[in-house]
């Protein structure tokens, strides 16, 4: 009986709830059960929150009955990845040089998810500073895969993916700086959205490259997606880069069909070296937008090789910065016995920063140095008006553009670990819609011959997510990919 | 290329071992060579992008706002005296 209530979606919780067919008391024991069950072997939590998750339940619970303020998340158990700030909370960001911190105030998407009246299960495990493609570089130890747990789980919201997909929470939220939602989403068969940079506040997100990242939920399906990101998306004056533009009910945007629609195919998506599983699956996906009335159109993004390099210089530029505050003075990790303080700065953080972390700061502090920062820094943002320019140019002939979200279905744990490079690789067609500031969505699309999940991602036009909710949404209830489950 | 990386891991208030200075100059160098590839593009005349969207920063009001948690901002301080940061003497003298 309980394992069935895990298994349910958000919106189903949440109907249940309504009705008072179940408390969120109940829903909420069940997870915690499971997660003691089940999460020794996947590692998705890096902090559980049981007895908070079980007074904010019985709050729910209070407002259910006196029905006041009642949302379709109120009761609703969620996790977050360790990157939100929240209040009284330890918020690590997966990396020992803030083991310890406890963040004062509650960041805003946090506000908005607690003041909906959803119930906090625990934070989940992550790639330290959201810099990875495989939860391996997470100071807490990797999470595995829920299908296969020889292998990753994708990253760096390798947590969050994960979590949903084994039933370990009913949905979670992650971060997106260059695939980081979309491709652990791939990788475990989840739903997961990158809104449009500024759609959703970044204010209380530990900031990694901040022209880049952008926060959005991870969930069983699209309808979860669209109920979470009413409660989060719009304007706030604590980030200066939110967008004050309104937000239509994304749940409107759950339609069966794609008439009308144009959808383009960019033929630079589908090139050589891409996994023939992953290309046939997304191409039979091609062939289902067709039948649900969409018209497919052939469309080029020219620049698109150029967007892993563009980004390697762009990010680590900006997380070298981002990352100076980790000083070892005002908050996390501080080494014993410096000799002055230049010594307590660098022995704090050479302790505190793990491996790539460390080489990104390297890397980034390089790029933006005089006498490089032109021929790095300053190409690579030149760079990135040409891809951005390719999907405006693009969009004019499409509402929508279809691809795989990464070339391969997920590896194995350790396979790619030592070599930077080719783990970067694995966001390839991820990365230009953040250099772009684009929504993206990732939804199941098929399983490998040995049972790994393949995703297709959506790209949209600035703004319209409710068109990736849209397609989305029809391509999977025209499937069953996102009713299959883990045996775990 | 050893001496510039350990230049920049002293810009960056990092300080390896010999060892890892090492491995981590061959990292290093690997992602420089590999992001070398923009260079094939012509980019002269091209506007840099800082943001994919224009951010205009509108101006609000210059009010005081009360800050509620000062105190839970300095507890998270590993070492601290009262309401102070503790650090390392900086300046010589008595």
């Amino acid at each position: 009986m309980s394992y069935d209530i895990c298994q349910k979606s958000a919106a189903s919780l949440s109907q249940m709830l309504q009705r008072k067919e179940i408390s969120s008391v109940e829903i909420t024991r069940a997870f915690i059960e499971r997660i003691g069950k089940i999460d020794p072997s996947i590692g998705s939590y890096i902090l559980s929150t049981f007895d908070l998750a079980l007074d904010q339940a019985k709050a729910a619970d209070e407002r259910i009955k006196k029905n006041k303020n009642v949302t379709p998340l109120t009761g609703v158990p969620i996790a977050l990845k360790d990157i939100f700030v929240t209040k009284g909370v330890e918020t690590t960001c997966g990396s020992k040089i803030l083991k310890g911190y406890v963040p004062p105030y509650n960041g805003t998407a946090v506000q908005r998810l607690l003041d909906a009246g959803a119930v906090l299960l625990g934070k989940l495990n992550m790639d330290e500073f959201a810099m990875g493609s495989s939860n391996e570089h997470s100071a807490f130890g990797p999470v595995k895969n829920p299908w296969n747990r020889d292998y990753v789980p994708g990253g760096s919201s390798g947590g969050s993916a994960a979590a949903v997909a084994a039933d370990l929470c009913a949905a979670s939220f992650g971060t997106d700086t260059g695939g980081s939602i979309r491709q652990p989403s791939s990788c475990c068969s989840t739903v997961g959205l990158k809104p449009t940079y500024g759609r959703v506040s970044r204010y209380g997100i530990i900031a990694f490259a901040s022209s880049l990242d952008q926060l959005g939920p991870i969930a069983k399906d699209v309808t979860d997606c669209a109920i979470l990101m009413n409660v989060v998306a719009g304007h706030d004056l604590n980030d200066a880069t939110s967008i004050d533009a309104p937000v239509p009910d994304y749940t409107k945007s759950l339609i069966t069909d794609a008439k009308g629609l144009k959808i383009g195919i960019p033929k630079e998506y589908f090139i050589e070296g891409i996994d023939s599983e992953v290309s046939s699956s997304v191409r039979a996906a091609a062939k289902k937008f067709k039948e649900l009335g969409a018209r497919l159109v052939d469309i080029s993004l020219p620049h698109t090789k150029y967007a892993v390099p563009a980004y390697y210089i762009i990010a680590p530029a900006e997380a070298s910065a981002n990352l100076a505050r980790y000083d070892g003075i005002r908050f996390g990790h501080r080494a014993k016995g410096p000799k002055e303080l230049i010594d307590l700065y660098q022995k704090s953080r050479t302790e505190g920063f793990g491996p790539e972390v460390t080489l990104r700061i390297i890397v980034g502090t390089y790029v933006l140095s005089s006498g490089y920062y032109d021929a790095y820094y300053l190409r690579a943002q030149k760079v990135r008006t040409l891809i951005k320019k390719d999907f405006l140019k693009a969009f004019e002939g499409c509402d929508a553009i279809l691809t795989p979200v990464m070339p391969t279905p997920p590896f194995k744990l350790g396979e790619k670990l030592e070599d930077p490079l080719t783990m970067y690789l694995s966001d390839i067609f991820t990365i230009p819609v953040n250099l772009a500031g684009l929504p993206g969505i990732s939804v199941p699309c098929g399983f490998s011959k040995s049972g790994l999940p393949i995703g297709l991602q959506l790209i949209g036009k600035p703004l319209d997510e409710a068109t990736l909710i849209r397609t989305g949404y029809a391509f999977e209830q025209a499937t069953e990919w996102h009713k299959k489950k883990p045996t775990l | 290329m050893k001496e510039i990386i350990k230049k920049m891991a002293h810009l960056a208030r990092l300080s390896f071992p010999d060892k890892e200075l090492s491995r981590y100059t061959e990292k290093v160098t690997a992602v420089l060579e590999y992001v070398k590839q923009l260079e094939e593009l012509d980019v002269k005349g091209i506007e840099p992008t800082s943001h994919a969207v224009e951010v205009l920063g509108k101006p609000r009001e210059d009010e005081t706002v009360e800050c509620k948690f000062a105190q839970g901002i300095v507890s998270n301080a590993p070492e601290r005296d009262g309401m102070y940061y503790e650090v390392p003497r900086v300046i010589e003298g008595s």
